[in-house]
C-alpha cells in the first residue's frame, strides 16, 4: 500500500463543519486494547511487534469498512507525511516516532484512525465535527465487538482493559477536543484556564504539536482517564467542562470587542490586511491570521457573500490545507515555499467575495 | 553482539553470541536504545552488572521473590524500577507481578497474595480451554508455557 493513500483517506475528515457556537471544531475519542500475551509496545521487540501486528492487522483487514483501508508500516512514512498526519491528529507523537513492526490503518470511508503498536498494542481514534462523541463512541463499539469476535483482549475485573500505563487502565477510552479559542489566548487567559482545568482532571495543550505556543489559538483539550471513572461520567463531566468553556470564550469575545482600546478590530484589520497585501508569508503568520479571520467572521467585522457557515468550513480548509503542504514540503528555510502560500492567502480572499465593515467605530 | 561500556577511561569490550545476548536481554538495538534513553541509571547498572558477571564468570545470585511482590517479571523482564521510574508497566501480566506496588491496599484487603498465582493460574486456564476450543494453538501453546512457568500452588 503506497504511503500517499494513508494521506488521501486522512483526507476524507475535514474537522470544521457543524462547529459549536464556533468553538468546538472536532471532537475525538480514543480507545485502546492490549493483547495478552505480548509486552506493550515501548518495551518489546521488532519481532514481538510484527507479532502483534500480524495477529491484528487480518482482523481489522476482515472487518466489514476496513477491507480496503489504507494500511502502511511507519517505516515506510516519510518525515513529511507523518508530519501532516499529525497536523491532522490522526497519528500521535508516540507514533510517529516509531519504525519497523508499527503500522497506521486509515479506512476510505469511516472517519477512523488505527494505530497498530503505538503506546498500546491497538489505539483507534474516532473524529467527528462539532461537539458529538455519542456517534465516535457508537463507532468505536463497533469496531471493539468486531475485533473481540476474533480476538481476546487483556483484560481483569479489578483493572478493566489493561494499559501500558496503570493510571489510564479502565474503559480504555479517552475524550478529546478541537478547540478554537482566540478570545481567551488574546486576553492572556490560557494560563489561568489551565490551572483550572488541571482541578478538574481535564488538560488542554496548543493543537499544532510542532509547536510549544498557541498558533492559531487552536487547543485540544482531553479528558485525563481515571480508574474508577466510567465512560458515561467522564463524557458528562467532560461536556460540561467544554459548555462551560464555550461560554467563557464567548464572554470574553464579547468583553474584547467592546474594550475601547479596539484592540481586537485592530487585530482582526490588521490580519486582513496581512493577507490580502502580503508577498511572503510564515505558516505562523497564516495560522494566527486565519484565526482571525474565522473570529472576524463570527463577530461581524467580516461580511462574505457565501454565508457564514460555509465560509467557516472553507478557512478550516484552507488553514490546514497549507499545514499539510508545509508539512509536506520538509524544508522549512525553502523561499518559493513562502511566496507561494502568501499567494494562496491572496487567493482566497479573491475568490471567496467579501467586504471589511467595522461597524463597532 | 558486541558492546563496549567506557566508564572513567576504562574500557570495557564484551563478544556476546546471539543465545547470550538473547538470554541476558540484549537482543534488540531498539529496546536497548529505549532502555539507555528512559532508564539510563538502570541501564548502566544494568550493563555494569553484566559487565562484572561475564568477566567474574560468577552469577549474582538472585534473591526469591513472592508473587505479586516481585521486583523483576518473570515474563517480560520489566523490572519494579523502571515501573517507579516511568509509571509505564512491560506487559500485562505485570499487573499480577508488581499487584502490591500498583494497590498497596490490595496488600491489606487481599485475602493472601500467595493466591495471586492461583487465581492466574484459573485464567490462564480458562484462557487456554478457549484457545483449545477454538482451535488457536499457537496461542494455547503459550498459554500453556505462561501456566508452566507460574510458581507451584499447593492443591
Amino acid at each position: 500500500m503506497k504511503p500517499e493513500s494513508l494521506l488521501k483517506n486522512a483526507l476524507n475528515w475535514q474537522p470544521g463543519r457543524n462547529t459549536t457556537e464556533g468553538v468546538v471544531i472536532g471532537s475525538i475519542v480514543r480507545m485502546v486494547r492490549n493483547l495478552p500475551d505480548f509486552p506493550f509496545p515501548g518495551w518489546s521487540t521488532e519481532k514481538v511487534r510484527n507479532g502483534v501486528a500480524e495477529t491484528i492487522l487480518p482482523v481489522i483487514k476482515s472487518i466489514r469498512g476496513y477491507k480496503n483501508a489504507a494500511c502502511v508500516e511507519m517505516s515506510d512514512l516519510s518525515y513529511g507525511i507523518r508530519r501532516a498526519l499529525l497536523t491532522r491528529k490522526q497519528l500521535t507523537p508516540c507514533m510517529a516516532a516509531r519504525q519497523d513492526g508499527c503500522y497506521v490503518v486509515i479506512p476510505q470511508k469511516r472517519p477512523v484512525c488505527l494505530m497498530v503498536n503505538e503506546e498500546e498494542h491497538l489505539v483507534a481514534h474516532a473524529f467527528r465535527n462539532g461537539l458529538n462523541f455519542d456517534d465516535s463512541l457508537d463507532e468505536l463499539e463497533e469496531l471493539d465487538e468486531a475485533l473481540q469476535e476474533q480476538l481476546t483482549f487483556a483484560y481483569n475485573s479489578q483493572n478493566g482493559y489493561l494499559t501500558s500505563i496503570p493510571s489510564e487502565a479502565g474503559d480504555g477510552l479517552q475524550l478529546y477536543c478541537l478547540l478554537h479559542l482566540p478570545g481567551l489566548a488574546i486576553a492572556n487567559m490560557m494560563n489561568q484556564v489551565t490551572k483550572a482545568l488541571e482541578k478538574l482532571h481535564v488538560s488542554i495543550s496548543p493543537y499544532f504539536s510542532d509547536s510549544q505556543d498557541d498558533t492559531g489559538h487552536l487547543f485540544v483539550l482531553f479528558s485525563i482517564p481515571g480508574p474508577e471513572d466510567s465512560i458515561e461520567e467522564i463524557q458528562e463531566s467532560f461536556t460540561d467542562v467544554v459548555n462551560h468553556l464555550v461560554r467563557r470564550e464567548q464572554q470574553v469575545r464579547r468583553k474584547l470587542l467592546n474594550t475601547p482600546g479596539l484592540y481586537l478590530q485592530d487585530a482582526i484589520g490588521r490580519a486582513y490586511g496581512l493577507l490580502t497585501n502580503c508577498r511572503r508569508l510564515s505558516i505562523k503568520e497564516l495560522r494566527d491570521a486565519v484565526s482571525l479571520l474565522r473570529l472576524g467572521t463570527l463577530q461581524g467585522l467580516l461580511r462574505w457573500e457565501e454565508d457564514e457557515h460555509t465560509i467557516l468550513v472553507e478557512l478550516n480548509r484552507f488553514g490546514l490545507e497549507q499545514a499539510t503542504i508545509t508539512a509536506l514540503a520538509e524544508e522549512h528555510g525553502d523561499p518559493g515555499l513562502c511566496l507561494r502560500r502568501a499567494s494562496a492567502a491572496r487567493d482566497f480572499l479573491n475568490n471567496h467575495p467579501h467586504h471589511f465593515s467595522d461597524t463597532t467605530i | 553482539m558486541f558492546l563496549t561500556q567506557i566508564v572513567n577511561g576504562q574500557v570495557s569490550e564484551l563478544a556476546l553470541c546471539e543465545a547470550c545476548a538473547r538470554a541476558k536481554g540484549l537482543f534488540d538495538p531498539q529496546s536497548l536504545t529505549f532502555a539507555e534513553k528512559f532508564f539510563p541509571e538502570e541501564f548502566r547498572n544494568k550493563l555494569d552488572k553484566l559487565v562484572r558477571e561475564l568477566t567474574s564468570g560468577e552469577a549474582e545470585a538472585a534473591p526469591a521473590p513472592s508473587y505479586g511482590s516481585m521486583s523483576r517479571c518473570p515474563v517480560c523482564g520489566f523490572m519494579l524500577e523502571d515501573y517507579r521510574r516511568t509509571g509505564h508497566l512491560g506487559c500485562p501480566d505485570c499487573y499480577t507481578v508488581f499487584a502490591r506496588e500498583l494497590d498497596p491496599a490490595a496488600e491489606i484487603t487481599a485475602s493472601d497474595i500467595d493466591e495471586s498465582p492461583a487465581v492466574t493460574r484459573a485464567r490462564l486456564q480458562r484462557e487456554l480451554q478457549h484457545a483449545v476450543e477454538r482451535e488457536d494453538y499457537e496461542r494455547a501453546a503459550r498459554l500453556r508455557d505462561q501456566i508452566n512457568a507460574l510458581p507451584a500452588t499447593e492443591a
